[in-house]
């Protein structure tokens, strides 16, 4: 079958009405009345929740049709469960995010237009990245996420720290992706086609040297892990977090690194290696030629969790502190890579899925801080739970369930992650990755300890309130619910992750198993 | 007369990095980091122009192209034919730059204008 621009078109709804609300957006903001307070965030949003719609509808449409993938434009893009899984996490991440800023007066101030018309652009390219199959296109995708990225990162013009985040993420991002491309290009000279399953096919057959694939790999590396904050290029992302507005910076901690992993995932899961029976990718996989290449990811991601934790201690600012987190999990999220086996695939989606929302709630909660007057430092944050309890539980919450404790779903996405590795063999990188949660522990619990025992701070013998409004109250409920529900009831969760991975398990094999 | 052949091109190419790698490491003002940043993509352009002259295009497109052959389709036009893919390639990259350049450029005169100064060693405000 065949299909014509009309049916490609037909499975880009989601991009397309992204499309069509940035040019909404901008018309609004250029054209729309003087006195429009919010009407841009609440087109912008209303936008990002028809795409996510949209996105579900595709999955309906390949559900009915039972078709495993379908290509577009000349194999260049592809929807398949595996993209619609990370189109629906960057949509929703991106409407979260939308939401936060909304009620961010000083993003309000700096000009609504320009950061949601931004903020469209990065969903955009994140939604291409979750599809691209073809090196062009990889490069057009993850350019359409950076490029507005660097101006959302500044954009506090005045402020100095601001301005130096986007300095320095637009310096490592150019040279990053400057790198990645010369990779790329050496790629398609070795393969002679620019598409994945094209230079995958070269390298089974032969055409293409492995270990020349695999060196070139390691430059195109460099590219992925800026993206994910992988060490050895980590170093930009605590002072962009930190000098970034928070809003930006929970988009760049789960919606950016999220789509990392889905290029990540998709393209070495493409070019190296292949599921051993090619109707179960949930099963093992076999690397093509040489599998060195995964022992490699082993010691990036130990590492990275090493220096994300190790470098995490002596943090002040809570936001840098995140920062820190945030390059740990990265490194917790690459262990599922290296497996080589459907279940580590399922374990890394099934991870950042949670991994979004907790994060996501956390630097929420330092937005709603700041937002009621205080600040983003530790001593900011002294005696938090007493003068806004709900924050002050939601952020107990949301920092518990990065370190891995039970009854959350940060306990259950790191079993699962940890298993993956046990089951294939690679007993001692649970170990480190384990020892690395017992770790990172202390530094999260530092945070909660100035929230609750490190006494409260007062004006005259007057305890200070925090008022944090409704609005931020609704929204950290909704990344509550998920930290909580999927602590206790995941089956859900994992089901779906196991679509995206392409598995397609009898219903009554399904009910056996649980 | 030597022939010039691929070696010649993927030499230039790698001189091309190797002069934005020492380019980004050792200059501490950001409009030349920049450039070495191009002088990096450049790199990267060279190599496509390069490899699409003188590869061999594949012969095959992969398998999927079984479930939708693109026989007869405007993609067929193009990838019909892989070794115009490098050419295509090379174009995207050329405006990718632009764009990234326009960018970077507007950021430091951002910094320029709030700071004073694009050293990036001045850029201290956040450590840690």
């Amino acid at each position: 079958m065949q299909l014509g621009v009309v049916e490609n078109l037909s499975y880009l709804t989601p991009e397309i009405l992204l499309t069509v609300t940035l040019g909404a957006v901008i018309a609004l903001d250029i054209g729309g009345p003087k006195d429009r307070k919010g009407h841009v965030a609440r087109l912008a949003a209303t936008g990002i929740a028809a795409s996510i719609l949209m996105v579900l509808l595709t999955a309906f449409e390949i559900e009915s049709h039972q078709r495993a993938r379908v290509f577009l434009f000349a194999d260049s893009f592809v929807v398949d469960p595996f993209s619609l899984f990370f189109k629906l996490l960057a949509g929703t991440c991106a409407f979260l995010v939308a939401m936060f800023a909304a009620k961010t007066r000083r993003i309000e101030a700096h000009g609504e237009g320009e950061f949601f018309s931004l903020l469209l652009v990065t969903t955009l390219g994140l939604y291409l990245m979750a599809g691209v199959a073809d090196l062009v296109g990889l490069v057009v995708a993850i350019e359409t996420l950076s490029i507005p990225s660097y101006v959302l990162a500044g954009f506090y013009k005045r402020d100095r720290g601001s301005s130096e985040a986007s300095l320095k993420y637009v310096l490592f991002g150019a040279t990053a992706s400057g790198t990645m491309i010369l990779g790329l290009s050496f790629l398609y000279g070795l393969a002679g086609t620019t598409s994945f399953t094209g230079i995958s096919s070269a390298v089974a057959d032969g055409r293409a040297d492995v270990l020349s694939v695999t060196l070139m790999l390691g430059l195109v590396l460099v590219g992925f892990g800026f993206k994910i904050s992988a060490a050895p290029f980590h170093m930009w992302t605590p002072d962009v977090y930190e000098g970034a507005p928070t809003a930006v910076t929970a988009f760049l901690s789960t919606a950016s690194k999220a789509g990392g992993f889905a290029v990540l995932l998709r393209f070495f899961y493409t070019v190296l290696a292949r599921p051993e029976a090619a109707a179960n990718p949930a099963g093992p996989w076999i690397p093509l030629g040489d599998p060195g290449w995964t022992s490699l990811v082993a010691v990036v991601s130990v590492i990275t969790m090493t220096i994300g934790n190790l470098a995490a201690y002596r943090q002040t600012n809570v936001k840098r502190l995140l920062a820190y987190s945030s390059i740990a999990h990265a490194g917790y999220i690459l262990l599922g890579f290296v497996v080589l086996h459907g279940s580590g695939i399922v374990a890394m989606l099934f991870y950042l899925a949670v991994y979004v929302f907790m994060n996501l709630g956390a630097f929420l909660c330092v937005i709603a801080v700041s937002e009621a007057g205080g600040g983003e430092e530790l001593s900011d944050f002294r005696g938090l739970g007493w003068r806004a309890p709900f924050v002050g539980v939601c952020m107990a919450a949301f920092l518990f369930s990065l370190t891995g404790l039970p009854p959350l779903a940060g306990f259950v996405g790191k079993v699962y992650l940890f298993a993956a590795l046990v089951d294939q063999g690679w007993v001692w990188l649970a170990v480190i990755a384990a020892l690395n949660s017992a770790v990172s522990l202390y530094y999260y619990v530092k945070v909660v300890k100035a929230m609750y025992l490190e006494g409260i701070p007062r004006h005259g013998g007057e305890a200070v309130p925090l008022r944090v409004g409704g609005h931020f109250a609704l929204l950290l409920f909704v990344c509550l619910l998920p930290t909580l529900l999927f602590g206790v009831y995941w089956q859900p969760l994992q089901r779906l992750a196991e679509w995206s991975v392409g598995a397609r398990v009898p219903a009554e094999t399904r009910a056996a198993s649980r | 007369m030597p022939v010039v052949g691929l070696e010649w091109f993927l030499v230039i190419a790698a001189f091309l990095f190797a002069t934005g790698v020492f380019t980004i490491l050792t200059r501490k003002n950001a409009v030349s980091i920049l450039m070495g940043v191009e002088l990096i993509l450049n790199a990267a352009n060279v190599n496509l122009v390069a490899f699409s002259r003188f590869v061999k295009p594949a012969a095959t497109l992969g398998p999927q192209s079984v479930e939708f052959p693109l026989q007869g389709s405007a993609a067929h036009a193009v990838y019909g034919q892989p070794w115009i893919a490098g050419n295509v390639f090379a174009a995207f990259v050329i405006v990718l730059a632009a764009a990234e350049a326009a960018v970077a450029l507007g950021l430091i005169l951002g910094i320029y204008r709030t700071a004073g100064d694009v050293d990036v060693d001045e850029a201290t405000a956040l450590k840690g």
